[in-house]
């Protein structure tokens, strides 16, 4: 079976398996069954699909379709093999989580959301492969986004999801329509020419011209990806409202079709745009707009109770971390000098590995708190606490996640952002702009771990749910952590086997055609199934070690543990101690708000400092929004 | 020598912090007008409470693991560290990426143990202690990153080296950044906030006893003696004596009277509030990074 037959059979069941949701429409759970089926089919088909892509071919895929009298460019490269197998996976674990999570949750009924679901996929197979900026991109982009509007909107009750989902539409629309009417600017501009003309139709426009194109096209998928300040409007609400499996591929691949976006225009078309384009100033740009974000959304990420916020911030945080690799990776090849092209690109491929991760942690760590909110039917962390032995399995897969996402040593957050931030500080040696950036970032993945740190203590460890929820709360059904469980095995191989990650990456950017980089040496970043290394000569700048960092870690567990019983201690349980004059109880355990109120107050200024939480259930009970909550 | 590097640097690690505490304790005591307890009483106590009974107060693996992760990634970021300007067979493995996220991995698990305690003094605790590690790393993280600026380089013996390659501009106000910063690195007063034993109890340690209490006090011993470490390592590398032996003889009397300063200001000097704190800490982040910024333009 050719490639592209693939394609058309990836995109068919999808069309059969939302038609199946619309004929047991009456029958629900024939819905869900059929839907999860034909789903987890399609992801395997386009899995298969991308491992064709880029295991066998050895050029891109290109194809078009014709519909009515325009030719429609597709493009299969090996960049957009990568994000269709993240698709692929994000697909199966969203597919089997919902099967188990809509059957105890029903916000909407199963055939709507079954049949709305696979157009979201299509959708977002559409906007990963279409190689054009007019009627290709304009149908695969209302597809994904009228898709995920309903997905959404049918997320929680209406009293509570109409707003986010309208908002998240018309940031949508703003988004198609600047990147749609960016290219008409361009003279000689052919609606639906493939991404590669346009840009040599820019290399003989106005500088003007150029500059509003980037602006625009900057700015729509900015708005996509979340960049500061665009992503603050729609983030938090569309992705703590949406269905936690929506949830899950909206962060996980939508994202990151946003990020795609970026760098197919500042990496592939701008090569064509040379004389017109200014890596330099584009790359300060990118720059400073992704350390803005990565700060600002980590930093608001802090100040959530509502976890499902406090993700989809820190989400805007993470993809300000990719947003600062392309510019630091676009200033340093500016900087003409062979070195720092070569860092260039390793700062380059530290962006795309951090997609990848990105899109698997966070996917994980939505559908985790699909499971709280599943068990609790609470979002309220102040609410929530010690629910560690109770919900076991969810609980630890949420402190890998949380591991993971903060970059701690051995994880694979910590392999990306070891690539991005090294790579920048070697190149940033003589530029302050670059050093200061790279140490912002270094920073605030300690605001990352704080976030995590708030998330995993006060819901999983510490104490209150026992006192605070009326229900009782217990593990949730296998499917759902099957599919958790799924995720953070292919976590758990980001983190352990970098250098398998950074071949398929280095071999996905030779698979593409067109790249700016394309010229640099890949000799500078060296590595073995243990390490890997950036070199300059002879000598060694940078390493990481996941596996020998583990192997240390673990010697010196056993003998810390080994010092713990050398006296042969007896274990002895008993009551947390307070003064001797009281227990632990409701009134006395700590909540959520309480956590690092003077830090919050020290960066009130970087916003998203409203803090209420609205749970669904507390509107059933009382019919009226309660009060906002001021949080101080 | 590259493999015993590694052991001389666990022996050296551990040895040496709980010596470090009787000194800060018989300081702190001359202060008071007290005689104080003998420099060897830390080693007493850590045997001593190894033997006690250990408590658990939330019977689940977080609370179990918290302090042998703090004890094992604090050993696992002083193992990393290059002896007498070399680097050892583990630290060709890391950089000094490695080497900061050890060492915030090691306060990440006092706050997890704190709040998987599920006393609300621990999460008190922990909630000030996570705000510090906030504030301060920055200050750790761009001492090295000046040298990595200055030497061109991430691995440890370069970036260590780099710091004092030329002494400029930039090498005096880090400096005085780091000593500005040192009483607070090592968590004395008057920024001993997050245990604050008067006010909370101790905060994060507050349900740890026994055998779990000595891992957390061994490891805060040995932070204490890392910042005091890598201020000779950095700082005064150029004074670096040829022979080894010699080089770890300074080091030791220098970390001492590092410590005896530390001891006296820690004596003399009220707590603040964490609210000062941080501000007192959001200062010393900008002049760190004058400092670096400095350094990039050479100065």
């Amino acid at each position: 079976m050719s490639a592209t037959s693939l394609f058309w059979l990836a995109l068919l069941i999808l069309l059969l398996s939302s038609l199946s949701a619309l004929v047991f429409k009456k029958k629900g759970a024939l819905a869900g069954l059929s839907g999860t089926v034909l789903m987890s089919l399609s992801s395997l088909v386009l899995f298969f699909l991308a491992c064709r892509v880029l295991f066998q071919q050895v050029h891109p895929l290109e194809f078009e379709i014709h519909f009515l009298s325009l030719a429609i460019p597709f493009l299969v490269d090996g960049l957009s093999s990568l994000f269709l197998m993240l698709l692929a996976v994000l697909t199966l674990s969203s597919a089997v989580f919902s099967s188990a999570f809509n059957k105890g949750f029903r916000t909407v009924a199963d055939w709507k959301f079954y049949s709305v679901l696979p157009w979201l996929i299509a959708g977002l197979i559409g906007l990963l492969t279409v190689d054009d900026l007019g009627p290709g991109f304009t149908m695969a982009w209302q597809l994904m986004v009228w898709s995920s509007y309903f997905l959404v909107r049918w997320g929680r009750q209406a009293k509570l999801s109409v707003r986010p989902a309208l908002v998240y539409l018309l940031f949508m629309e703003a988004a198609w329509l600047m990147i749609v009417a960016a290219p008409f600017l361009v003279k000689g501009y052919r609606f639906g020419a493939p991404l590669m003309e346009i840009g040599k139709n820019l290399a003989g426009s106005s500088q003007v011209v150029s500059l509003v194109f980037f602006v625009l096209l900057l700015l729509g998928f900015g708005l996509k990806t979340g960049m500061f300040p665009l992503g603050q409007f729609w983030i938090p609400g569309a992705y703590s409202t949406a269905s936690p499996a929506v949830s899950a591929l909206l962060a996980g691949v939508l994202e990151k079709t946003g990020v795609l976006g970026l760098m197919r225009i500042f990496f592939f078309l701008a090569r064509g745009a040379q004389p017109n384009f200014s890596a330099t100033f584009w790359g300060k740009t990118l720059l400073m707009a992704g350390t803005l974000t990565l700060f600002i959304g980590t930093v608001q990420a802090i100040k959530q109770s509502d976890y499902l916020r406090l993700l989809a911030y820190s989400s805007i945080g993470q993809v300000g971390y990719i947003i600062f690799a392309l510019g630091s990776s676009l200033l340093a090849w500016s900087s003409g000098s062979a070195t720092s092209q070569s860092l260039a690109l390793v700062i380059f491929v530290g962006a795309v590995y951090h997609s990848l991760n990105h899109g698997i942690f966070k996917s994980l760590l939505f559908l985790m708190g699909g499971n709280l909110l599943y068990s609790t039917r609470t979002r309220d962390l102040n609410r929530l606490g010690g629910l560690l032995a109770i919900m076991p399995a969810t609980g630890l897969l949420v402190a890998l996640a949380s591991y993971s996402i903060a970059g701690m040593p051995a994880s694979s957050g910590f392999v990306s952002k070891w690539l991005m931030i090294s790579g920048n500080f070697l190149a940033g040696r003589n530029s302050l702009l670059l050093t200061l950036c790279g140490i912002i970032a270094l920073f605030t993945a300690a605001f990352t771990l704080a976030c995590y740190v708030k998330f995993f203590g006060l819901a999983f460890t510490s104490a209150g749910a026992r006192w605070k929820l009326k229900r009782e709360v217990k593990e949730v059904p296998a499917p759902m952590l099957i599919a958790g469980l799924f995720l953070a095995l292919i976590c758990l191989s980001q983190a352990f086997l970098p250098m398998a990650y950074v071949k398929l990456i280095s071999r996905s950017l030779n698979l593409s055609e067109g790249f700016l980089l394309a010229g640099s040496s890949q000799d500078y970043l060296t590595g073995s199934l243990f390490n890997l290394r950036i070199f300059d000569g002879q000598q060694w700048l940078a390493a990481v070690s996941p596996l020998v960092i583990l192997f240390l870690m673990v010697v010196l567990l056993f003998l810390a543990r080994a010092l713990r019983q050398s006296a042969g201690s007896a274990e002895v349980q008993v009551p947390a101690w307070l003064c001797g004059y009281q227990d632990l109880n409701q009134e006395n355990v700590y909540a959520d708000r309480n956590m690092f109120s003077d830090l919050k107050k020290f960066f009130w200024w970087t916003g998203g400092n409203s803090n209420s939480v609205v749970d669904d259930e507390a509107i059933q009970a009382a019919k009226v929004l309660p009060e906002k909550e001021a949080d101080s | 020598m590259r493999i015993v590097a590694v052991f001389i640097n666990l022996l050296f690690f551990l040895l040496l912090p709980p010596f470090l505490e009787g000194v800060m304790r018989k300081i702190t005591a001359w202060v008071q007008s007290r005689q104080g307890p003998p420099l060897y009483q830390p080693y007493l106590d850590l045997l001593k409470l190894l033997r006690k009974e250990n408590l658990v107060s939330a019977p689940n693996w977080a609370f179990r693991l918290a302090p042998l992760l703090a004890f094992a990634s604090m050993l696992a970021a002083v193992v990393l560290l290059p002896l007498h300007g070399q680097e050892n067979i583990l630290s060709q493995k890391a950089d000094l990426m490695t080497l900061i996220y050890l060492l915030t991995l090691s306060g990440f698990s006092i706050l997890i143990g704190a709040l998987a305690s599920g006393n609300p003094f621990g999460s008190v605790g922990a909630s000030r202690e996570m705000m510090t590690i906030i504030m301060l790393e920055p200050v750790l993280t761009m001492t090295i990153i000046l040298g990595a600026v200055r030497g061109g380089t991430l691995n440890l013996s370069g970036a260590l080296q780099g710091v004092a390659s030329s002494r400029g501009l930039s090498y005096f106000l880090m400096l005085a950044v780091y000593l500005l910063a040192l009483q607070a690195f090592v968590s004395r007063q008057p920024f001993d906030i997050p245990e604050a034993e008067v006010e909370i109890l101790e905060g994060p340690y507050v349900e740890y006893s026994g055998p779990n209490y000595a891992l957390f006090r061994y490891t805060l011993n040995i932070k204490r003696m890392f910042y005091a470490w890598l201020l000779v390592n950095c700082f005064l590398s150029f004074l670096r004596p040829v022979s080894l032996f010699l080089d770890l003889l300074l080091q030791v009397v220098v970390i001492t009277l590092l410590f005896v300063l530390i001891s006296v200001v820690g004596a003399t000097h009220p707590r603040f509030r964490i609210d000062q704190a941080i501000k007192y800490y959001a200062f010393l982040i900008v002049l760190a990074l004058v400092a670096v910024g400095l350094g990039v333009k050479g100065l």
